[in-house]
């Protein structure tokens, strides 16, 4: 047994994008490093993705967006997020971003982005830190 | 929140604040009370046990059945009949943690997408964390949660077990033991293990090749070992999960059974 408490992470699908090989390759690298990852399956609104965060419970979202449409999207997830009060789950997201657009996601509060060609190692690192600065 | 120390009775109290902290979405609450057991890693011991909830815990349903036979898949399509007759209804679904990392892959949830945001459901995840079981160790723990916050009824999902594993009938009210065509010959029904334990036996993806002997196979085997008392459980059903076959058949032999467990504790009440 684990003396540590493993920390649990969302891996989300938000609207009608169903590409979900990044999604898997990130929850399998995570699962690999020790956490414990809950996959939300593809075609999610923000309400239900909400929803899954907050009945398992976890203290971090990633989101894979491939459509393009990812302002729209996690505008809404924050949105729902605040709306219960559970604006204190990291949250990050993945996928085709251009980097047009990172002032704007960092300014809703989503301050950990990888494009696609992102290496796995700057997601875990990235993790590692701001997990330890939330629970610190 | 308060960190644990491990003092059961800190925790009691915290899940009771939450129960009651109703300005905040009831997932939300649930989920964290949740939470508290599972990393407190208390059991369902007189610890918990609580006065004002000295009712009857709700019906527990566990599914157990070898890896990919469709658990999941079966318990999103038992769910709506469950909507008719229940007014909150919780899912807990086991997954392995590693022995390696420690870490777990929790997809049960992906199954759900029909019921997904269905404000009557409570899903929830669980990794085994090294349970020698086929379900985490925290569940007898989250049952006593589940009490306290009014759930009618809950649906246990194992992890997928073992020939020898049969551990699981000690939490279930219910037991439904599922298997695949692909479940072996006449001679591996007969083994001791995991088919010795079983409220219902329910034959899954009954449109494939084999199913019908091993739905035939394992009625016999049954059967005759309860030949006088006929009418009595186990069961066995078959049908497709996936083709939504056999499900109404399923839900009600379920219900029954629960009839009968609810009718036999209030008999052995004081």
């Amino acid at each position: 047994m684990n003396k540590r408490t493993p920390t649990r992470i969302l891996i989300g699908k938000l609207g009608l994008d169903g590409h979900d090989r990044g999604a898997l390759v990130i929850s399998d690298y995570l699962r690999n490093l020790g956490y414990e990852v809950i996959f939300s399956g593809v075609h999610k609104s923000a309400s239900q993705l909400t929803n899954i965060a907050l009945q398992e419970d976890v203290q971090a979202i990633g989101v894979s967006i491939l459509s393009g449409s990812h302002i729209h999207h996690l505008s809404a997830l924050v949105s729902e997020l605040r709306a219960v009060n559970s604006e204190n789950i990291l949250l990050f997201a993945g996928g085709i971003i251009p980097q047009a657009d990172f002032n704007e996601l960092n300014e809703l509060g989503i301050k950990g982005i990888f494009p696609s060609g992102s290496s796995l190692e700057s997601i875990s690192l990235w993790l590692k830190e701001n997990l330890s600065q939330k629970n610190g | 929140m308060r960190k644990l120390n491990g003092d059961d009775s800190d925790v009691r109290h915290m899940i009771l604040d939450l129960k009651e902290k109703v300005s905040e979405p009831l997932s939300k609450r649930l989920g964290q009370a949740l939470s508290l057991v599972e990393n407190s890693k208390i059991m369902a011991e007189p610890s918990l046990q609580l006065e004002e909830t000295s009712s009857l815990r709700p019906h527990v349903f566990v599914f157990v059945g070898p890896s990919g036979v469709g658990k999941s898949v079966l318990i999103d399509r038992l769910i709506p009949f469950f909507l008719r007759d229940f007014n909150f209804i919780a899912v807990l679904a086991t997954d392995p943690s590693s022995s390696l990392g420690g870490g777990a892959l929790l997809g049960d949830r992906v199954r759900m997408s029909e019921n997904e945001g269905n404000e009557r459901i409570f899903y929830r995840s669980i990794a085994s964390r090294g349970s020698k079981n086929a379900f985490s160790d925290s569940i007898p723990g989250m049952l006593e949660v589940l009490k306290i916050f009014s759930v009618d009824v809950v649906l246990v999902e194992t992890m997928g077990v073992a020939q020898n594993d049969s551990t699981s009938s000690t939490i279930a009210d219910t037991l439904i033991n599922i298997l695949g065509p692909t479940a072996g010959d006449e001679i591996q029904l007969y083994k001791s293990g995991i088919l010795e334990y079983g409220d219902i036996f329910f034959i899954n993806k009954s449109d494939l090749d084999n199913s019908d002997l091993i739905y035939s196979l394992l009625k016999m085997k049954l059967y005759q070992n309860l030949i006088p008392q006929i009418e009595k459980f186990p069961k066995v059903l078959k049908g497709s999960a996936d083709k939504r076959e056999g499900m109404e058949e399923l839900y009600n032999l379920m219900y029954l059974h629960m009839q009968k467990v609810k009718l036999s504790k209030i008999e052995s009440l004081p």
